[in-house]
């Protein structure tokens, strides 16, 4: 995909990304996922064993700046959060 | 240290006054490290993550326009946890917007310590303590994994504490 072709293509999602890390508690960051997104214990839970097993789980998607809102605030709970495009 | 548990609508733990002292004092020097945001440092890059990976430009710019907020935020919540932990130790009782400040003033303090003592996936940070003290006493070693794994507990107390469980 080029430069030019991602610019005509506004609307196409951007994705928040949580990357393992070997200090954060699975029970915090399942409590993080919750608290942020208002997922329920379940959805937060896959997600966060999807980060421990998998090295890294997509967290939230949509508009660009949104993920760059939703990172900050990944941020701010300690998680390595990246911006990526789906 | 008595880890927290849930009364009615606060969460309680008691400290011990060296472990309210270990605390406090680890706290005020993270404090320092973000005021510092020294970029060389690897402790400010994992407390201020790239947002992008593959573009140098856009992590660059995203720090530009966060780092400083982020840099209130953190301190903003290692100040509640120096305002409710008392030095002299003994019983803290928090609501449930303290006790989430005091969850992500842990958690720095945590990251920080794991790079420090460079905790990795594969770190046996119990079995290592027992190593260290067997092979010598007063391994600082051993002290400063025992207080990392002191602050794991805490935050595993506080985790299901606040979230209900």
């Amino acid at each position: 995909m080029t430069e030019h072709e991602e610019r005509i293509d506004p609307d196409r999602p951007w994705t928040t990304v949580v990357h393992n890390d070997p200090v954060n508690l699975m029970s915090y960051v399942t409590w993080v996922l919750q608290k942020l997104f208002g997922y329920n214990r379940d959805k937060a839970e896959r997600l966060m064993l999807d980060v421990h097993n998998k090295g890294r789980a997509t967290v939230s998607f949509g508009a660009r700046e949104r993920m760059e809102f939703d990172a900050t605030r990944l941020h701010a709970h300690g998680l390595w959060a990246t911006v990526e495009r789906q | 240290m008595r880890a927290f548990i849930r009364e009615g609508h606060e969460c309680v733990a008691s400290f011990e006054p060296s472990e309210a002292e270990a605390i406090r004092d680890t706290a005020q020097r993270i404090a320092g490290l973000v005021r510092a945001h020294d970029t060389d440092d690897p402790v400010t890059l994992r407390l201020f993550p790239d947002a992008y990976n593959d573009s140098r430009d856009d992590a660059a710019e995203f720090h530009r326009l966060t780092d400083s907020e982020l840099s209130g935020t953190k301190i903003a919540q290692i100040d509640v946890l120096l305002d409710t932990l008392p030095a002299e130790g003994g019983e803290v009782r928090l609501g449930d917007e303290t006790a989430e400040a005091w969850l992500r003033a842990i958690t720095d303090i945590r990251l920080t310590l794991g790079i420090r003592l460079d905790i990795s996936e594969s770190t046996d940070v119990i079995g290592e303590i027992q190593d260290a003290v067997l092979a010598d006493e007063a391994s600082p070693r051993a002290a400063a994994l025992g207080f990392y794994y002191l602050l794991t507990e805490l935050q595993e107390s506080l985790v299901h504490s606040v979230a209900g469980w």
